[in-house]
């Protein structure tokens, strides 16, 4: 039932928040030059704001699926119900 | 020959998404803008704001990956109590709302919930139905300028949610009651009957329905997303109990067509510039973490307590706009109030859709922590049977 006995990844976790928060650093660190872009609108920058949502969303969102399952907080069946 | 199928019909409805989408989906704002709300301006975060920001981010990420939709009717006002225009906060919200989408989905098809093929036909019917919830949405503000659009908004709202929470909320008792947790509407059962081609088998949901059944349910979904931003309140009832779609598998469904209308909404607002990609980047690090805390609450639960957590702030939320209608009226001229009253309405308005979202990720997390503790329960008196 419950995928308890795997193993906690917790190197994964902190390599990915490593990356996570190298990439969020990249963003504020340059905040002026960012919005300065992705603020000017037209297709091109378009494609851009959704680009970095995604690739937000990917590296995001790997840190804190690894995050929560080093917390032990891991599905507890196959199909829900 | 079936995968071919299957992938032909992926590629026709895309393109039919993106074509029906583009032009005016960004303007399922949940509520009108006039003129001078379309103000391109960004305001300054401190860290009181980036913190708030987060939370609100986390909670609303929790309540989409337990129920499919939710935590976007809090973010744009929340937004806007930071002094961010309503241009900016409503494209910054729906900027957010498809990353998160697709990684709530994502996550919830490796568990076996999502039907791609009923998102995706419900997406376009809900693109249609956003088109036409848009052209209402410009006749009453044509005729009654924002006041008159705000208080069908609210009214909508109100009567919408109020009437499906509380048949949502009564369903979920039965469900309760019943020894498998589940309950399967009369409406759905009298559904499946109807045989008019052509018919289509969604394997995840294990239901085979006529496709003009689905139509209906897409336009509500579509129609309630272009009138208050939560397309979902209305579409996951409407797979539950009219299409007889399990709730595990409508809401995370209902992330799919989150994910479609979210980009392609986010796209045109992109093209204008609106978006301030600080508060997505904000929002994100909260609510990507939210939404597959509830994914994964999903698992611990049965479908009833899906429902009821759906109906709950359904409710909630219903109260809340309750609020803002005297305000609405007070700018229509129906009605008389003072400053300071319509401050107070709004502020208790604010207060109300925070509780709505707070006690929801409360229920969440609390359900899984009991189940857990349960879980835990059970294991301990099974090796003091095994070493008895």
């Amino acid at each position: 039932m419950a995928t308890n006995t795997k193993e906690r990844p917790v190197g994964k976790a902190i390599i990915w928040g490593i990356i996570t928060v190298a990439a969020y650093l990249a963003v504020f660190l340059n905040v002026d030059t960012v919005m300065g872009y992705l603020t000017r609108g037209g297709g091109v920058f378009a494609v851009i704001v959704l680009v970095t949502a995604l690739f937000f969303s990917f590296v995001h969102g790997a840190f804190a699926n690894y995050l929560i399952e080093s917390l032990g907080l891991k599905p507890l069946t196959k199909g829900g119900h | 020959m079936k995968n071919k199928k299957t992938s032909i019909l992926v590629i026709v409805a895309l393109a039919a998404m993106a074509l029906l989408a583009i032009p005016g989906i960004s303007e399922a704002t949940g509520e009108m803008l006039s003129d001078k709300d379309v103000v391109k301006d960004f305001v300054s975060l401190n860290p009181y704001s980036i913190l708030f920001l987060v939370v609100l981010g986390f909670l609303g990420g929790l309540l989409s990956g337990f129920i499919g939709s939710g935590g976007a009717f809090v973010l744009t006002p929340g937004m806007m109590s930071l002094g961010v225009p309503a241009a900016v906060a409503v494209a910054s919200n729906m900027c957010h709302k498809f990353p998160k989408a697709l990684v709530g989905a994502y996550k919830r098809f490796k568990y076996g919930q999502v039907d791609i093929k009923l998102g995706l036909i419900n997406g376009i019917s809900a693109v249609v139905g956003v088109q036409i919830g848009i052209e209402i949405q410009k006749m009453i503000f044509a005729k009654w300028g924002a006041a008159g659009s705000n208080l069908y908004v609210s009214v909508v709202f109100v009567s919408v949610l109020g009437i499906l929470g509380a048949y949502i909320l009564s369903d979920a008792r039965k469900s309760m009651r019943s020894r498998t947790g589940e309950s399967v509407s009369s409406l759905a059962e009298r559904v499946k009957k109807i045989n008019i081609p052509p018919m289509i088998y969604f394997k995840t949901a294990n239901t085979r329905i006529s496709f003009w059944v689905t139509v209906p349910v897409g336009l509500g979904t579509g129609l309630l997303a272009a009138t208050i931003a939560v397309g979902g309140f209305i579409g996951v009832p409407g797979m539950v109990y009219v299409m007889g779609v399990p709730a595990i598998v409508a809401t995370a469904s209902e992330l799919v067509i989150a994910f479609t209308m979210g980009l392609t909404g986010s796209f045109t607002w992109a093209m204008g510039g609106f978006v301030d990609i600080r508060m997505v980047l904000i929002i994100l690090a909260g609510s990507l973490i939210g939404v597959q805390v509830g994914a994964v609450g999903t698992t611990y639960v049965k479908d009833y307590m899906i429902k009821f957590v759906m109906a709950f702030v359904m409710l909630v939320v219903a109260v809340s706009r309750g609020f803002a209608i005297p305000t609405y009226l007070n700018e229509l001229g129906s009605m008389q109030l003072a400053e300071n009253t319509i401050v107070l309405l709004k502020n208790i308005s604010f207060g109300t859709m925070c509780v709505a979202l707070l006690s929801g990720g409360v229920i969440i997390l609390g359900s899984m922590w009991m189940k857990k503790k349960e879980l835990k329960a059970e294991a301990k008196s099974q090796q003091v049977i095994q070493h008895g």
